[in-house]
């Protein structure tokens, strides 16, 4: 693959790869790394790609494995886990954190990373469910399965907190 | 309305298609929203605004990764050849330093590390040296005899002429 091409199907996918990376590591500086990481190796395997079918899949795939690597080191180094569940606000958080756009992203960052990923990737990226399944090295229907249980996920949460809000309104 | 609830149907269960989500996506951005449909238009503009996020730093070039290809080589060269001279090192102190077995001799020159022919060399060696020294010292042995013999030759001088008497 020559330069241009590199420029025109990697180089140009630079903010989605960043975006994809953040929603993986919930980090931006990792996620910045991670993407100049993954660009560094790709050029110098740029001779290889001309024999892959989809490069800009293949990127996003390569991208999330090495986004799993560094998820893998930072659980072994850190004991907090990633994955922990969203815990409902107390009444101090309510009323400090009203931005509702705020604790959606919330509720989002904190699905298991399978489901924040494809969610992501369907929703705010709009792609294919087979190009989802590709990347994730999932079938089809695994990765159905798994954007229907993140949005009834956050679809729950979301009334819980409309609940929660209106019950506030009706006590003062 | 129905059919919004009809997609929002679809939409939770992961079965709507990309148009249908994009048709959900412009609803949820006009201002005609129903009131039992309010909670989710949030959502949508989360998304919405989260496709808008632009990576951070100045825009990689093909320019930028050849240099840092080129840095990251040579910072490869310098790390590996750093590498290899501390192998030699290694290899040079290992080499150099004393066996284990610590019984040798050097024989015309030559190491023999063979303990037990070290040990029979050594041996015989010291054997020469004790026959050498006991044919040097035998010129002493007979003038120890000497001594002996004029012994009483000696104690005749030394008699006290009063003692005699």
């Amino acid at each position: 693959m020559d330069s241009n091409n590199f420029n025109l199907q990697i180089l140009s996918l630079a903010d989605k790869m960043f975006r994809f990376a953040k929603s993986m590591l919930r980090n931006e500086d990792a996620a910045r790394d991670a993407v100049q990481e993954l660009n560094l190796k790709l050029w110098e395997k740029r001779h290889q790609l001309d024999q892959v079918d989809n490069v800009p899949a293949f990127a996003m795939r390569s991208l999330r494995n090495l986004c799993l690597d560094t998820i893998r080191q930072t659980k072994d180094e850190d004991e907090l886990s990633y994955d922990v569940m969203y815990n409902e606000p107390n009444p101090h958080q309510q009323t400090e954190n009203t931005d509702m756009a705020q604790r959606i992203k919330s509720m989002i960052d904190h699905l298991p990373e399978l489901q924040r990923t494809i969610i992501r990737m369907r929703d705010v990226e709009g792609m294919e469910i087979n190009e989802i399944a590709y990347i994730t090295n999932l079938t089809a229907n695994a990765v159905t399965v798994n954007l229907s249980r993140a949005r009834q996920r956050i679809r729950e949460q979301i009334i819980n907190e409309n609940k929660r809000v209106e019950e506030t309104i009706w006590r003062k | 309305m129905a059919e919004i609830n009809e997609l929002l149907q679809k939409y939770f269960n992961g079965e709507t298609s990309l148009q249908e989500e994009e048709q959900l996506k412009l609803y949820f951005k006009s201002e005609n929203i129903s009131t039992e449909h309010e909670p989710y238009k949030v959502l949508f503009g989360v998304f919405e605004s989260e496709s808008k996020v632009t990576y951070p730093a100045a825009s990689l070039t093909t320019e930028d990764l050849g240099r840092r290809q080129t840095r990251f080589f040579r910072m490869k060269v310098i790390s590996l050849s750093g590498m290899a001279a501390t192998v030699l090192l290694a290899v040079w102190l290992f080499n150099s330093a004393p066996s284990g077995n610590s019984d040798y001799v050097i024989m015309n020159g030559k190491r023999v590390d063979n303990s037990e022919l070290a040990q029979e060399l050594a041996i015989n060696q010291m054997n020469k040296v004790n026959d050498i020294l006991a044919k040097s010292l035998k010129p002493m042995n007979s003038i120890q005899k000497v001594k002996q013999s004029l012994e009483p030759v000696r104690k005749i001088s030394t008699l006290n002429p009063h003692e005699i008497n």
